[in-house]
């Protein structure tokens, strides 16, 4: 896979003006986002997501460092850049007194769009919104300005897709669709990077994800990578016909086992190598007489890695203050 | 600099402009206000007064000697005083209040309305940019004030014209409108631009407005108590002047309008 963007130690320093104090608000952060991949930024309110989005997307300049983006920085060459990319914001951003047409219009024509109109056309029709063309965006429904939103975005066919909290504030039918779209998108070879908080969001469409929180990436890689880097234990869970006592304090004797316990008819396991281990389980049960009716490994949630995460930080940050 | 991309972003404005009330009011209104309902105001109500109450006109005759013994003389100078001396400056405030209700709507009006990151995306060059806004406001302020100047023109010339025997606008209305008033509307513009660009909505971009506003109720005051009046030579020094203020507000434009510190205002 190639390298479409690619960040080195990029910072931002805002200065606040009421009492001249310096806030880091990304601080040296490095990271890299393949062609065709979804990327997902997550972390809390004043993370630094929006300011790392604005910088990748040249709407701000970065106090230190770069990115390079399809191959262009973004010190330099910022017009360029911006020519490529879409930017949908948190907010839609769809001129509310001007028709769905004249929005794209308006949008469309900086690009150099051969036949503007007969791309406005296609891109309402696959939006399914073509019968909704003379209407005023003020006059749409949430999920439906969300939609022109991203017609916009795409109206001009970017390379790279950076989209800031795409589905906040929509109901879960309209989210749904977005998700539908962000899926379609990635099937035609669009890089997409995606800002959340919205953790089964990301899980559900991102490849990778990066995790930022105070201005510092703190993560990156798919979940099950940083599930495994955080957490020592895997968790294997085994249904069985009939559970006895006897299998449970067998599988306790193993040295590569935490912990083996009952839940819902099941038998949870907390090992060091499910790869490695899951065999020698299975067949220590078999010999001990069970009836195996399934076996699963119970992967961390993408919650569960970002909770884990924040408490860490929180927990450094109480013994870096005593 | 692609000039198109600006006039792109004009054409944009316009078309929110046409369906918000606050800003197309004002356009429409302030221009037949000054152009047609003040002069027939002015000029009408020295029509009506009885010829046998011009007495009081006499201070007046110190002030526009050029009258003096000449047949309806007083009626003469309480015209030629409405016109030139009360209507001069006021025909100030019309490219002045537009550029402020449009300048200020600008960059302002984008973040109230959430549209300013959507904006700023686009693949064009931060003049480009500022250029489109700057026509946003200038173009339409100026057009609606010449516009208003010519009928403001037929109608004293239609009113008048019987009286006097010669056309009263002259070369200092047309210095003043020509070349005062388009300086005066591009300082305008580009100090509500840079307070736009710098204030959370429209309205409270507007609070800049006093330093245009002040120095031009000034020269009303000063025009009307005779202390100082806008002939020729005194249009060319103001412009003069202005110019060379205009050339510092680029300047500072040029420092206080970008991207970034557009950008680092939105939270």
């Amino acid at each position: 896979m190639t390298e479409i963007i690619r960040v080195e130690n990029l910072s931002k320093k805002f200065i606040n003006k009421k009492d001249k104090t310096e806030v880091l608000a990304v601080d040296s952060i490095n990271f890299s986002v393949n062609s065709g991949e979804i990327f997902g930024f997550l972390g809390p309110n004043g993370a630094g997501k929006t300011t790392t989005i604005r910088m990748l997307a040249c709407l701000l300049k970065p106090t230190l460092g770069n990115a390079i983006i399809n191959g262009m920085s973004i010190l330099e060459d910022q017009e360029d850049i911006r020519s490529i990319i879409g930017f949908l914001t948190e907010n839609h951003g769809n001129y509310e007194n001007l028709t769905v047409k004249q929005n794209l219009e308006f949008f469309g024509q900086f690009y150099n769009i051969q036949n503007i109109n007969e791309r406005i056309e296609n891109i309402l029709e696959q939006f399914e919104m073509l019968d909704r063309i003379d209407m005023y965006a003020g006059e749409l429904s949430k999920g439906l300005k969300q939609r022109l939103a991203l017609a916009r975005t795409l109206i001009h066919e970017p390379k790279i897709l950076f989209f800031d909290e795409p589905t906040a504030g929509l109901d879960p039918i309209a989210a749904v669709k977005v998700r539908e779209l962000i899926i379609k998108l990635k099937s035609r070879n669009r890089t997409i990077f995606i800002n959340s908080h919205n953790l089964d969001e990301v899980q559900k469409v991102c490849d990778r994800v990066g995790i930022i929180d105070e201005g510092r990436i703190k993560r990156i890689g798919t979940s099950d990578e940083i599930s495994k880097n955080l957490w020592e234990f895997r968790i294997l869970e085994i249904k069985l016909k009939k559970l006895s006592e006897e299998i449970i304090s067998q599988l306790s004797k193993f040295d590569f086992i935490k912990e083996v316990f009952p839940i819902n008819g099941s038998i949870r396991i907390h090992l060091k190598d499910l790869e490695e281990f899951t065999p020698i389980i299975i067949e220590k049960i078999v010999k001990l007489g069970g009836k195996i009716i399934s076996v699963e490994p119970i992967e961390h949630s993408l919650e569960d890695i970002y909770i884990k995460l924040m408490e860490d930080t929180k927990i450094n940050q109480q013994s870096g203050e005593k | 600099m692609k000039v198109k991309n600006s006039f792109y972003i004009f054409k944009k404005d316009w078309q929110e402009i046409y369906k918000n009330k606050e800003i197309l009011l004002p356009i429409i209104i302030l221009p037949i206000l000054f152009s047609i309902i003040f002069p027939i105001l002015l000029i009408g109500s020295a029509l009506l007064i009885p010829p046998e109450e011009y007495n009081n006109g006499e201070g007046l005759a110190d002030l526009i000697p050029f009258f003096q013994g000449q047949e309806n003389e007083v009626l003469k100078i309480i015209i030629y005083y409405n016109i030139n001396f009360l209507m001069k400056p006021l025909f100030l405030f019309t490219p002045m209040i537009l550029t402020m209700v449009i300048a200020s709507d600008s960059f302002a009006g984008e973040k109230e309305r959430k549209t300013i990151e959507s904006l700023l995306i686009l693949p064009i060059t931060d003049k480009e940019l500022i250029l489109g806004k700057v026509l946003t406001a200038f173009i339409p302020a100026i057009i609606a004030t010449w516009a208003a100047f010519g009928a403001f023109q037929a109608l004293i010339f239609f009113m008048t014209y019987d009286i006097f025997g010669f056309n009263l606008i002259g070369l200092d209305w047309y210095l003043l409108l020509f070349l005062f008033t388009p300086l005066l509307s591009f300082f305008s513009v580009i100090l509500m631009i840079i307070n736009s660009s710098r204030a959370k909505d429209a309205k409270s971009a507007q609070n800049v407005a006093v330093i245009i506003i002040l120095p031009v109720i000034s020269l009303f005051f000063l025009q009307m108590a005779n202390i100082f009046v806008l002939d020729v030579i005194n249009i060319l020094i103001l412009s003069g002047f202005l110019g060379l203020l205009d050339l510092l507000m680029i300047y500072l434009g040029g420092k206080q309008l970008n991207r970034d510190r557009l950008i680092s205002r939105i939270r």
